[in-house]
C-alpha cells in the first residue's frame, strides 16, 4: 500500500518523524502529528467521507474547521463520541473512526435510493406524507429514525473525565487569529488579567496556512513571537483548542476546551466571566449554490489552501477555482506555487483585479472571466467540470480536474456578537452580515467585522486590546501595527444561485441536511417567507453546522426569490452553542453518585444494612418505605410493621421532618398571622397542631410546633416542604412585617427524631430508662420535656402521625444512630419494629390525617380537607383568611375529603383514580370528563382487613352513604363513601 | 447572572432565590376589601416586560431579602437594595 499518495513532499506544520496509525471505516492509514483527521484521510486520497442525511449523496471534505458541512465521524472504542468533525479532531494514534449516516458502508449505501427518488422528499414531506392516517405517526416514526440521523449515541457512560471551571477576567479575547493575538499583545502589556481563547490546536488563525508575511517575514514567525511574550505575561492566560461556545448576559461567556492528551481531563468546560470581551472570530468563506455544489473534490478554495500549507497536503491534482471575488485568487497561486495543477480560474465577474489576473496567468493558470460552473462531472470524485458563459448558457466548455474550489465570498464569524445581544448589520460591500452595536461590554475586531486584510486584522486588534484594558484601568501606550503583505480588498459580486441546467437539477443550500434551492423555493410558495420560518420548515441551517458556511446563501436566495434585499430578510437568531458541546462537559463532575446529593439521617446506614428499601421521598431524601426481612414482600413487610404499631410497638425514623427555630418577644403574634389558629395560650413545655396556608387560600403545610420556652418555639413541617415554608415565613418577616421581634433559623439537620409508637411504646421507654415521669397523667398528649433517655440528653414529645401512642425523641443528629439502637434494644422484648414511610402512609390514612401535597390541591382551601376545626373563630387577619372567606363567598360545589369502602375489599384504589357517578353509564377513557372526584391515596389496611381510600368528592361530607364508582384502566369497582377517619375516630389510643 | 447583595457584594445568582415581583404591601385589613379587590390583591401579578422590582432572597449569603431592579428583557440588573419596601 502506498502511504500518503496525497502528501507533499515538504511543508506545512506536520511533524513528519511522529507517524501515527489510524483506522477509518475500518481501514488502517497512517498520519502525522499535527494532522486532524481530515486531513489524514485527505494525505491517503480518501474522498468520500460520509453520506449526506436525507439522500444519501456521497460527501467529501468541505472545509479545514468547524464550520465543516460534511465530514462528520463517529469516534469509536473507550472514548466513544458522535458527530465529530474530521476537520477539527486532531488526529491521535489509534484514533478508530467511521462515517456516521451510511449503511452498510460510504461507498455503498443503500439509503441511496431515496437521492433517485428526490423528487418525492421534497420539504416538509414528512408533515405531508406521514398526518395520515393521523394516529399512524409513530408506526411511520420507527422507520423514518432508521433512516435518518447522524452517529449513534454511546451506550457506556462517558467516564469522569469533564469538570468544570470558574474564571474572572478584565479581558476575554475569543480568536487566537491575527486581530485576536494582536489584541492579546496590546491588553496584555497594559498588565490587564487577560483569557485568550482560541478553538485551533495552535494559535495563528487563517495564518497558519497561509503565505502571508509580516515584517517581511513569514507571518508565523510573528506569530510565534507574540505567543512566547504572551507565555511570560503572569496576568495572560492563553488556551489553545478552546471554543467560545456560548455569550449570556453579563458577559457571561462558556468555553469548551479539549484535551484528548490528558488522562486526568478530557473536556472542561470554562464559565467565563469577564469585564470587557474582544470578539476576534474570523470569518467564514462560503460556498457558491451551482447545479451539484455537493460533489466529493468540492471545497471551499481557503481550505484547500490550508490543507496544503499547514498540513502539506495536496487536496487534489488537478484544480480548478470557481470564484466571485479577488480574495480568493491568492488560494489559487498558493497551491500552483506548492505544485498543484491548477488548471484555470472561473469568475462570474468580469471585473476582476487585473494584476492577480496576470499573476495568476503567470503561473499557467488560465483566467476564465464572466463564466460559472453549469455541470459538474463524477459523482464519488469531481472529475471535469462544465462551464458556461454568464447570460448564454449555451457556449460549454469542459475542463478537467479533480479539485473545484469554489469562493462566494466571506461570512464574518457574528455568532457571539449575536449571542450577545447584539443585532447584526447588511453589508452591501460584501454581501454579508457584519456585528451591529455592541450591547455588551464587547468589541468586534478584525475579520469579524467584515476586515479582511491582514494589515486591518493587526491594526484592529492592536487598539481594540488597547481600548478594552484601558476601560478596564489599564491604560497602556499605541502600540505600532506591523508591516505586512497587501492584500486587495474582495470587491465580489453576490451570487447567490447558479443558473440551473435542467429542471430536476439540485443544487444544495445546506449540505448538512441536504436542502436545496428548490426547497427554499417551495417553502416561500406554501407562505414560509420569513426567513425563521423557511428555517424551520426545510430545516436550512439546522444541522450539525448550524450552517456556519451556508446561512447567508439561504437569506441571499430567499432575497432574490421575493425580491427584496437580503438586509431587510434578516438572519436567523443565532443561539448557543456555536460549536457542539457534550453531555459529559454540560455534566462536568455532577456524574454517577454526584448527580444528586442526597440526604441521609444518621439511621439511613442501619436501613441499608437491615433490609430497609430505599426510595426517593423529597427534598432529596431517600428514605425507606418499609423494612424487609429476608424473603418478605412488599406488601407483607407493609402488613407487618402496621399490624405492629397498632398491637405492639414500632419504631420509625423521622428526621427529614422540618424544623425551624422561632425565637422573638413578637414569636407569638407571628404564629398567629402565619398559622390559622390562635397560639397566645400555649404554655411552655406544650405543643399545639397548626395548619399554614398561602394567602391565595391553598394548603401550604400542617404540623406541631413546640413551645419551648417564653420566648422559644420550635415549628415542625414537613420534609418535602420545609424549604418552601422557610422562604414563606421569611419574606413575610422581611418584606411584610419588618417591625416583628422574630428571628428564624432552619435546625432540620441538626437534630434527629426518633419515633417510639403503639400500644406498647411507654414499656419501651420504662426499659430503656428516662428520668422523668412519662405516666399518663404526668406527661400527656402534646407535652414536650427535656430529658434523659439511654443516657443520652434528649427532648421527648407525645406527638403523633399515627394515632397510637407515641413518644417522639429529639437529640443532636450524632447521637441520632445511639439512640435507635438503644431503643431498639430495649424494645426487643416486645418485637420493636422498625417501620417505613409506606407504613407511616397507611397508618396516617388510617386516621385520616391530611397530607397537604396529597388531599389538598390547587383548589382545595381547609374546609374541604375536613381541617376546619385549626381554625380560629376569634382572631384577627392570618395568611389564607381573606381568599378562604372569598371561597366561601364563591359558593358553588367544592372538592371534600371522605373516605371510600370499595365493595371489592381486595381492590386498592390507585392515587389519583377517577370517581364518577355511578349511573354513569360511560366506560370509555373519556368518562373522565365526567368525574366527580379523585381518589388521594388508598392502602390495604391489615388493621381493618379491607382496602380504604381517601378521596376528593364534589360536596362529599353531605353525600356520607352514597355510592360512586372509581375508574382504573382495568375495571370500575364501585365504593362507598364513608366517614374518612376509619381507624379509633375518637382519637383515645394516642392520648392514652 | 451576578447579583451585587447590599451586604455581601457581588454573588452568583446560584446563592440566591427569587421572590416575585416587588409590590404593594400586604392590605391591613383584608376582611374590609371586596372579593373582587382581594383577587385582583392575590392573582393579578405585573409580569413586567423591561424594568422591575423584584424580591430576592440571598439565602446562601446573609440571608436578607433584598430588592433588585432587573431588565426583564435582557436580565440587566441595577440598584440592588434592602430596603423591603412595597412598588
Amino acid at each position: 500500500m502506498v502511504e500518503q499518495v496525497s502528501r507533499l513532499d515538504a511543508g506545512g506544520r506536520v511533524d513528519r518523524v511522529q507517524k501515527l496509525a489510524f483506522k477509518f471505516n475500518g481501514r488502517s492509514y497512517t498520519g502525522y502529528a499535527g494532522d486532524t483527521l481530515a486531513s489524514a484521510l485527505m494525505a491517503n486520497g480518501v474522498s468520500v467521507v460520509g453520506r449526506s442525511f436525507k439522500y444519501h449523496r456521497p460527501r467529501g471534505i468541505m472545509s479545514a474547521g468547524a464550520e465543516e458541512t460534511n465530514a462528520f465521524v463517529q469516534i469509536l472504542g473507550s472514548e466513544e463520541e458522535p458527530n465529530v468533525p474530521a476537520t477539527t479532531l486532531p488526529l491521535v494514534k489509534g484514533l478508530d473512526a467511521h462515517s456516521v449516516n451510511a449503511w452498510p458502508s460510504v461507498n455503498f449505501d443503500v439509503g441511496r435510493v431515496t437521492d433517485l427518488l428526490h423528487r418525492f422528499f421534497p420539504a416538509g414531506f414528512y408533515y405531508k406524507t406521514f398526518m395520515w392516517p393521523r394516529d399512524r405517526w409513530d408506526w411511520y416514526g420507527q422507520f423514518i429514525r432508521r433512516v435518518a440521523g447522524w452517529g449513534t449515541a454511546p451506550k457506556t457512560a462517558a467516564g469522569k473525565r469533564y469538570e468544570h471551571r470558574y474564571h474572572h477576567c478584565d479581558v476575554l479575547i475569543v480568536g487566537g487569529g491575527p486581530a485576536g493575538l494582536a489584541a492579546a499583545l496590546s491588553a496584555g502589556r497594559s498588565g490587564a488579567r487577560v483569557l485568550l481563547v482560541d478553538n485551533q490546536s495552535e494559535f495563528g488563525g487563517y495564518l497558519l496556512g497561509s503565505s502571508a508575511e509580516i515584517n517581511a517575514k513569514p507571518a508565523m514567525s510573528w506569530i510565534t513571537d507574540v505567543v512566547a511574550e504572551l507565555d511570560g505575561m503572569p496576568e495572560v492566560v492563553c488556551l489553545s483548542e478552546a471554543s467560545a461556545t456560548g455569550y449570556y448576559e453579563q458577559n457571561f461567556v462558556t468555553v469548551l476546551e479539549r484535551r484528548p492528551d490528558k488522562r486526568w481531563v478530557r473536556e472542561r468546560l470554562w464559565k467565563v466571566r469577564a469585564r470587557q470581551v474582544v470578539l476576534a472570530t474570523g470569518a467564514i468563506e462560503r460556498p457558491i449554490t451551482f447545479v451539484d455544489n455537493d460533489r466529493p473534490g468540492i471545497m471551499l478554495a481557503s481550505a484547500a489552501s490550508t490543507y496544503c500549507l499547514r498540513y502539506g497536503v495536496r487536496a487534489g491534482r488537478k484544480a480548478a477555482l470557481f470564484t466571485n471575488n479577488d480574495g480568493s485568487y491568492r488560494h489559487a497561486i498558493e497551491l500552483a506555487d506548492s505544485g498543484v495543477d491548477v488548471a484555470a480560474i472561473i469568475d462570474v465577474r468580469t471585473n476582476a483585479n487585473a494584476d492577480l489576473c496576470k499573476t495568476a496567468a503567470a503561473k499557467g493558470i488560465e483566467v476564465i472571466l464572466g463564466s460559472h460552473v453549469a455541470r459538474v462531472i463524477g459523482k464519488r470524485r469531481v472529475r471535469a467540470i462544465e462551464i458556461a458563459a454568464s447570460g448564454t448558457g449555451a457556449q460549454r466548455r469542459k475542463i478537467a480536474c479533480d479539485l473545484l474550489l469554489v469562493s462566494g465570498g466571506w461570512n464574518p464569524t457574528i455568532h457571539l456578537h449575536s449571542q450577545s445581544g447584539g443585532k447584526p448589520l447588511y453589508d452591501e460591500r460584501l454581501a454579508t452580515f457584519i456585528p451591529g452595536a455592541s450591547v455588551q461590554k464587547e468589541i468586534s475586531a478584525g475579520a469579524c467585522t467584515g476586515h479582511f486584510t491582514l494589515a486591518q486584522c493587526l491594526s484592529d486588534g492592536l487598539l481594540a486590546g488597547r481600548q478594552v484594558a484601558e476601560s478596564c484601568g489599564y491604560p497602556s501606550d499605541t502600540i505600532d501595527a506591523p508591516t505586512c503583505t497587501d492584500e486587495t480588498d474582495l470587491n465580489l459580486q453576490p451570487i447567490w444561485e447558479v443558473p440551473l441546467p435542467h429542471r430536476h437539477s439540485r443544487a444544495f443550500v445546506d449540505f448538512n441536511n441536504d436542502v436545496t434551492t428548490k426547497d427554499i423555493r417551495l417553502a416561500e410558495r406554501e407562505g414560509y417567507r420569513s426567513i425563521e420560518l423557511a428555517k424551520r420548515y426545510t430545516t436550512a441551517g439546522m444541522g450539525l453546522d448550524q450552517g456556519k458556511s451556508g446561512n447567508v446563501n439561504i437569506i441571499g436566495l430567499m432575497a432574490d426569490i421575493t425580491d427584496t434585499a437580503p438586509g431587510a430578510i434578516g438572519t436567523t437568531t443565532y443561539r448557543p452553542a456555536y460549536s457542539p458541546v457534550s453531555f459529559g462537559a454540560m455534566a462536568g463532575a455532577d456524574n454517577g453518585d454526584l448527580i444528586i446529593p442526597w440526604r441521609r439521617t444518621p439511621i439511613t446506614d442501619w436501613f441499608i444494612a437491615n433490609g430497609g428499601h430505599l426510595d426517593e421521598t423529597g427534598a432529596l431524601f431517600r428514605r425507606p418505605l418499609y423494612i424487609a426481612k429476608p424473603g418478605e414482600s412488599a406488601r407483607d413487610a407493609i402488613n407487618r410493621e402496621a399490624l405492629a404499631v397498632r398491637n405492639g410497638v414500632g419504631i420509625y425514623d423521622g428526621t427529614p421532618l422540618g424544623k425551624i427555630s422561632i425565637k422573638g418577644s413578637d414569636a407569638v403574634t407571628f404564629l398567629d398571622r402565619v398559622y390559622t389558629n390562635s397560639w397566645g395560650k400555649l404554655p411552655v413545655g406544650r405543643s399545639k397542631f397548626g395548619f399554614m396556608l398561602h394567602d391565595d387560600g391553598r394548603l401550604l403545610d400542617d404540623g406541631v410546633t413546640f413551645r419551648l420556652a417564653d420566648d422559644h418555639y420550635l415549628m415542625s413541617t414537613g420534609s418535602g416542604v420545609a424549604a418552601v415554608v422557610l422562604k414563606h415565613l421569611e419574606k413575610l418577616l422581611h418584606c411584610e412585617w419588618p417591625d416583628l421581634d422574630v428571628y428564624l433559623t432552619p435546625v432540620s439537620d441538626q437534630w434527629a427524631v426518633i419515633c417510639v409508637c403503639g400500644p406498647n411504646a411507654r414499656e419501651v421507654i420504662r426499659r430503656a430508662e428516662t428520668d422523668i415521669d412519662i405516666n399518663p397523667e404526668a406527661f400527656k398528649f402534646l407535652d414536650t420535656r427535656y430529658c434523659r433517655v439511654a443516657g443520652i440528653d434528649a427532648r421527648v414529645s407525645r406527638v403523633t402521625y399515627t394515632g397510637e401512642l407515641s413518644f417522639e425523641f429529639v437529640v443532636p443528629t450524632r447521637h441520632g444512630l445511639n439512640l435507635w439502637e438503644a431503643l431498639l434494644e430495649a424494645g426487643k422484648e416486645y418485637d420493636i419494629t422498625p417501620i417505613g414511610s409506606d407504613t407511616s402512609m397507611l397508618l396516617r390514612t388510617e386516621k385520616a390525617f391530611i397530607a397537604a401535597g396529597l388531599e389538598g390541591d390547587g383548589y382545595a382551601n381547609i374546609y374541604d380537607v375536613g381541617m376546619g376545626w385549626v381554625v380560629a373563630k376569634n382572631k384577627g387577619d392570618f395568611i389564607g383568611k381573606r381568599s378562604t372567606s372569598r371561597d366561601i363567598n364563591l359558593g358553588g360545589p367544592r372538592p371534600e375529603i371522605v373516605g371510600l369502602l370499595p365493595e371489592d375489599s381486595n381492590f386498592v384504589p390507585p392515587k389519583g383514580a377517577p370517581i364518577l357517578e355511578s349511573d354513569t353509564a360511560d366506560t370509555s377513557p373519556d368518562a373522565s370528563r365526567n368525574m366527580v372526584g379523585m381518589v388521594t391515596i388508598g392502602f390495604h389496611s391489615p388493621n381493618l382487613q379491607r382496602s380504604i381510600a381517601l378521596a376528593q368528592v364534589q360536596d362529599g361530607r353531605s353525600r356520607i352513604g352514597d355510592t360512586i364508582n372509581v375508574y382504573t384502566k382495568s375495571r370500575v369497582v364501585s365504593a362507598q363513601i364513608c366517614e374518612p377517619v376509619f381507624f379509633d375516630p375518637d382519637g383515645e389510643r394516642m392520648r392514652d | 447572572m451576578v447579583i451585587e447583595c447590599p451586604h455581601c457584594g457581588e454573588r452568583h445568582e446560584d446563592e440566591f432565590v427569587y421572590g416575585g415581583d416587588v409590590r404593594h404591601a400586604r392590605p391591613e385589613n383584608p376582611d374590609a376589601l371586596s372579593d373582587a379587590a382581594w383577587r385582583d390583591y392575590i392573582y393579578s401579578v405585573p409580569n413586567t416586560k423591561g424594568w422591575a422590582k423584584e424580591h430576592w432572597w440571598h439565602v446562601r449569603g446573609c440571608n436578607r431579602w433584598i430588592v433588585v431592579q432587573r431588565n426583564s428583557v435582557n436580565n440587566e440588573l441595577r440598584s440592588e437594595t434592602d430596603e423591603n419596601y412595597h412598588g
